[in-house]
């Protein structure tokens, strides 16, 4: 286990920050950095603060990438239908040559590697999963595979940048021991997530529910200050240009993911609509999770003997995909969410289908990339198939639930998806009908699939890691 | 239903009813505490028209009305149900960890009760905390009487208290928060369903009954927030709210144990000092605030009516001025004369008033000097007002994370959460700095009760430099200084430690004895009673706040297991006794924190 990794014979064990020498400071006095104005606390300070402002830059930029790659796949359908089609194999080849090559650790979303480097506890291992070169290949693949047309969101990246760069700091001064072993690699995850979205809230619930696992007091301050630093750098960046009206220097100090929402449940069919979709769409997720997961095991061989044909062969599918839904299902799907949540947009009844398709074809592709801005997307596009089952219940309230249910389903962290929808929307009379319809979604996806996606990828993850490279820490 | 339902589905259909019964609860303790002050107001008012056109009656009366409550309190406090006093959290923090969860269902009824008579009477304390300690013991009864495991009976105890406090508050991501920061530190992810359901339960049963609004009705316009701004803003508001909330918790700490050992009154008396007091005190802020436009009685009961003219901007820097000052006196005598009431609703009253002064402070300097610009709508007061109870949550309360969500929760303003988490954490690291032990655990500390845990340990300094108070066993067993060894062997039985204070015939230490000592002592047939013996040897003591650092040192120095914990004024007075083994667990819970 990881604690005899550390303390191995033969190599000794290294409490304190990599190469440096245990604290050796007389008794009844306290270290340097512990006291207020001394010179190491600052350094820690301001180490702390400059990584967490990185983390929203890297948000902010990857915000701006995903506009422009929407513009781009704008363009490129205008050009000719054959364009996108023929760029998503390349373009997926590419990747992952380019990772295979260069940026070993950077397959996946991002967030089960987080929880793995978390898993494997404090040592030298860790790199492999979180460090710059990770943070920076991600950044590249990522969003490369945007403009590919491949469906990804950048939370699972960020996630996994943030934990990079704060682990990267950690080994530059020291940091107290509970921040080194957990508090940083939280921080940096959950304000990867609240960077993303800006929604700093459900950064903090997510780190506390799906990274950490645990609820930790000690860390709960570092986390939080996380957050605010990263998301505040996303809201100055938004003033300096905001990428989805493309307007420089305005002065829009807070901006919602979505945009504003207003609307209650009240009435009884609104509920009886609630439970009938959390209960549909949670089993729909747990069904997407668990076929995603089953077919990753069959085909862990398949791609170490054909990588590159494996990567050609569903870049085709994203291809056909695409070409046949009309472009539909290229990108992240943020726009699609939005045109449906807020403008009231009427898209094809197939849009939902053809986003997981096309989102389950690029996890499978193990190239960089998240899920949340699929998942919450082709939410939506099924929160618009019910409308009109429930003509009589708000519109946006049935969409609103209808993403929280399949998302619920698919992540399997009920809590972080509640807050996550109304920190996006600001629609906070409907947290309990949100929240309520997270648990039972939640349930019925525990029912399909007993693990939850994030969990059992990242145990796979550890179990290969250490087949791999447990000789080299335990000898 | 044993046999149809598995261990797991029983608990959480269990949690499910106390949701709703705790929803109700809490709902019920809501509306008997504003429908009683109602009335005494009203009582109070018409008397007072009566009397003529200068209200002498009413001024009073109204005086005398928490001192009424505080009598009838104080009665049923001293005889009835002693375990009604105070907050209501810091009992069931023990309960929980000392007693495995099990709350009599007594304590909450008559929480109930004192709650209603004490704060509608208009004494200046909370609902929440009360409220807590009746949901929890709801929940607690209800585990016992399904035949629930000892671990699940403990589990419900905070299935309770989330219910409670998302009751309460209708803010059901604020109470999961509260629940792990306060009481469990941790996540224990048994208990994390069972909470979350029974929360959602108790919100829906609350919005149900009371409605959809927020606690608070705050109309400030979400539109052209500049987050940076208002970030600026927070910085020195939480400076402020830091050093006045560690204020705040140093006086109440000293005021109330001074209180405790003053014999003046009769313990039962007490509250109705204290009432008359707060009364006085109240009726005073009520005319002072009266000379400046509409007299504010926010500083008697909960008050949140004041809270949300702030919130609007309706009262002048002078009014907000003499409520923070009379309702921090309120609060201070209210809770330190023994009444029955919480310190939450306290302590964003005193949070908001703080932010207003703030606000208009800002208003001023900028009508007058034009140093800055202020943004460009005339929120900025409510902003402030907002901020400053956030703050001074965290500053009191101490859990940074429900100090945010609460005050989103509480008045449905999601846009300031930003400049609210940089304000709050100012003010909570101020908080942490200047008082280490946080306050629930202090009160528990100076009651004399030891969790059987780690004491909350926060900040990057380590857990050495707390008082050895915190980690000290209070209730130790002690041996009779007048018999000798064979007869303090038999009255031990069944309480074998490995040493003992051993006390005089007037209940002074003498010394410490071990056991194995003892044993020798029968062995040799030595009879003499073990006073003498014990005064012989040097007493090495420790007085409680000392660091633990320093009683283990003087552990290791002087070649012992345990050292008596003595008084500071009389050395041979006992107030407990820590052992090493004390230190040791500290030490583990430290280490089992940090890992997985």
């Amino acid at each position: 286990m990881p604690d005899a990794l550390l303390t191995g014979q033969g190599r000794p064990a290294k409490p304190f920050g990599m190469g440096v020498k245990p604290p050796n400071y007389p008794e009844g006095q306290l270290p340097g950095r512990y006291k207020f104005f001394s010179p190491e606390a600052w350094k820690c300070y301001g180490l702390f603060i400059f990584g967490a402002a990185m983390i929203g830059v890297a948000a902010y930029v990857f915000t701006m990438l995903e506009h422009y790659s929407e513009y781009y796949i704008a363009w490129a359908l205008g050009v000719g239908w054959w364009l996108p089609f023929f760029t998503a194999p390349l373009g997926l080849m590419l990747i992952i040559y380019v990772r295979n090559r260069f940026f070993q650790g950077t397959q996946g979303t991002g967030i089960p590697q987080t929880i793995a480097a978390l898993k494997m506890g404090y040592g030298d291992q860790r790199h492999y999963l979180l460090s710059l070169r990770i943070a920076i290949g991600k950044f590249l693949l990522t969003a490369f595979g945007l403009f590919c047309g491949a469906s990804i969101g950048r939370e699972g990246p960020t996630v996994q940048i943030g934990a990079s760069i704060l682990c990267h700091i950690s080994q530059l001064v020291k940091f107290p021991r509970q921040l080194l072993e957990r508090g940083l690699i939280l921080g940096g995850g959950g304000a990867g997530i609240a960077a993303s979205f800006n929604a700093p809230v459900a950064g903090i619930v997510f780190a506390f529910e799906e990274i950490g696992r645990s609820f930790e007091k000690h860390n709960a301050t570092t986390i939080v200050l996380t957050v605010a630093i990263a998301c505040q750098v996303v809201l100055w960046g938004m003033q300096l240009c905001d990428p989805r009206t493309m307007e420089w220097f305005n002065d829009n100090g807070f901006y919602l993911f979505y945009g504003p929402v207003d609307v209650t449940l009240l009435s009884l069919t609104g509920w009886i609509a609630l439970l009938i979709i959390a209960v549909i769409l949670g089993a729909l997720g747990g069904a997407f999770a668990k076929c995603l997961l089953l077919l990753m095991d069959r085909t862990v061989k398949l791609w170490k003997s054909h990588p590159y044909l494996m990567a050609g062969g569903l870049g085709l599918v994203l291809g056909i995909i695409g070409l046949s839904s009309g472009g539909l299902s290229y990108g992240s799907g943020y726009d699609h969410a939005k045109a449906i949540l807020i403008d009231g947009a009427e898209l094809p009844w197939y849009y939902p289908f053809v986003r997981m398709l096309a989102t389950f074809a690029t996890l499978l592709s193990g190239i960089p990339g998240g899920l949340f801005d699929p998942t919450l997307s082709a939410g939506a596009g099924y929160g618009q198939l019910f409308t009109g089952v429930f003509p009589s219940v708000p519109s946006q309230a049935i969409i609103l639930l209808a993403m929280v249910a399949f998302f619920s389903g698919v992540v399997q962290s009920p809590i972080t998806s509640a807050v996550i929808l109304v920190e996006m929307t600001s629609a906070y009379e409907m947290i309990l009908p949100l929240l309520i319809a997270a648990i039972i979604a939640y349930e019925f996806s525990h029912m399909i699939c007993r693990n939850s996606l994030y969990e059992e990828i990242s145990e796979t993850f550890l179990k290969v890691f250490r087949e791999r490279h447990g000789k080299e820490f335990s000898s | 239903m044993r046999n149809r339902f598995s261990d797991n589905q029983r608990f959480l259909i269990l949690c499910t009813v106390a949701g709703v019964l705790c929803g109700l609860a809490a709902v019920g303790f809501h509306l008997s505490i504003e429908y009683t002050f109602h009335f005494i107001w009203d009582f109070a008012g018409s008397v007072g028209a009566a009397s003529g056109t200068n209200h002498i009656w009413f001024w009073l009366v109204m005086p005398f009305m928490p001192a009424l409550g505080g009598l009838i309190v104080g009665l049923i406090l001293w005889k009835i149900a002693p375990s009604a006093v105070g907050s209501g959290i810091p009992q069931t923090k023990a309960a929980f960890y000392n007693d495995f969860g099990r709350i009599k269902l007594k304590d909450g009824i008559f929480r109930f009760l004192l709650g209603t008579v004490f704060i509608g009477m208009g004494n200046a304390l909370g609902r929440e905390g009360p409220t807590v300690h009746m949901c929890a013991s709801i929940a607690s009864k209800l585990g016992q009487l399904a035949g629930l495991a000892k671990a699940r009976v403990q589990a419900m105890v905070p299935v309770g208290m989330g219910a409670g406090i998302a009751a309460a508050f209708n803010a059901p991501i604020s109470a999961m928060f509260f629940v792990f920061e306060e009481l469990l530190s941790d996540f224990s992810s048994k208990a994390l369903g069972g909470i979350v359901i029974a929360v959602v339960v108790a919100a829906v049963v609350s919005r149900t009954l009371l409605g959809e609004d927020p606690v608070l009705q705050v109309g400030l316009s979400e539109e052209n927030i500049v987050t940076a701004w208002w970030m600026l803003i927070s910085l020195p508001l939480g400076l402020a709210a830091g050093f006045i909330g560690s204020f705040f918790v140093k006086v109440l700490l000293v005021v109330r144990g001074r209180m405790r050992q003053w014999d003046g009154l009769a313990t039962w008396l007490k509250p109705a000092a204290g009432g008359l007091a707060m009364g006085l005190v109240g009726t005073a802020a009520y005319a002072l605030t009266g000379m400046f436009g509409e007299g504010q009685n926010g500083v008697f009961s909960i008050g949140y009516n004041s809270l949300e003219a702030a919130f609007e901007g309706r009262l002048i820097i002078v009014v907000l001025l003499v409520l923070f000052v009379f309702k921090f006196v309120a609060v201070l005598i209210s809770y330190a004369t023994g009444g029955s009431g919480g310190l939450f609703s306290p302590t964003l009253f005193l949070g908001g008033m703080l932010g207003g002064i703030f606000g208009w402070s800002l208003v001023y300097l900028h009508s007058h000097f034009d140093f800055f610009s202020l943004p460009g709508h005339n929120d900025v007061v409510g902003a402030c007002v907002l901020l400053g109870m956030g703050a001074m949550f965290a500053s009191i309360v101490r859990c940074p994370i429900t100090s945010l969500v609460i005050i989103f929760e509480m008045t449905g303003n999601y846009a300031f959460i930003l400049p609210l988490i940089a304000g709050n954490m100012i003010a909570y690291f101020i908080s942490v700095k200047r008082q280490p032990v946080p306050l629930y655990d202090s009160l528990l500390i100076q009651d004399g009760v030891t969790l059987r845990k780690m004491p909350s340990y926060q900040g990057a300094r380590d857990y050495q430099n707390l008082p050895v108070s915190a980690i000290m066993t209070h209730d130790c067993t002690t041996v009779d200084g007048t018999l000798n060894s064979e007869q303090n062997i038999d009255k031990l039985a069944g309480r074998m430690h490995h040493g003992y204070p051993v006390l005089g015939p007037d209940g002074a230490l003498c010394g410490m004895i071990m056991h194995h000592e003892m044993l020798e002592h029968i062995e040799h047939g030595i009879e003499r009673p073990i006073g003498e013996l014990a005064e012989e040897q040097k007493v090495i003591s420790v007085y409680p706040d000392t660091s633990i650092r320093n009683v283990a040192a003087k552990l290791i120095k002087e070649d012992v297991l345990q050292v008596p914990v003595v008084s500071q004024k009389d050395e041979s007075k006992l107030l407990g006794i820590v052992t090493l083994h004390d230190i040791a667990r500290q030490q583990n819970a430290v280490t089992e924190n940090v890992g997985r």
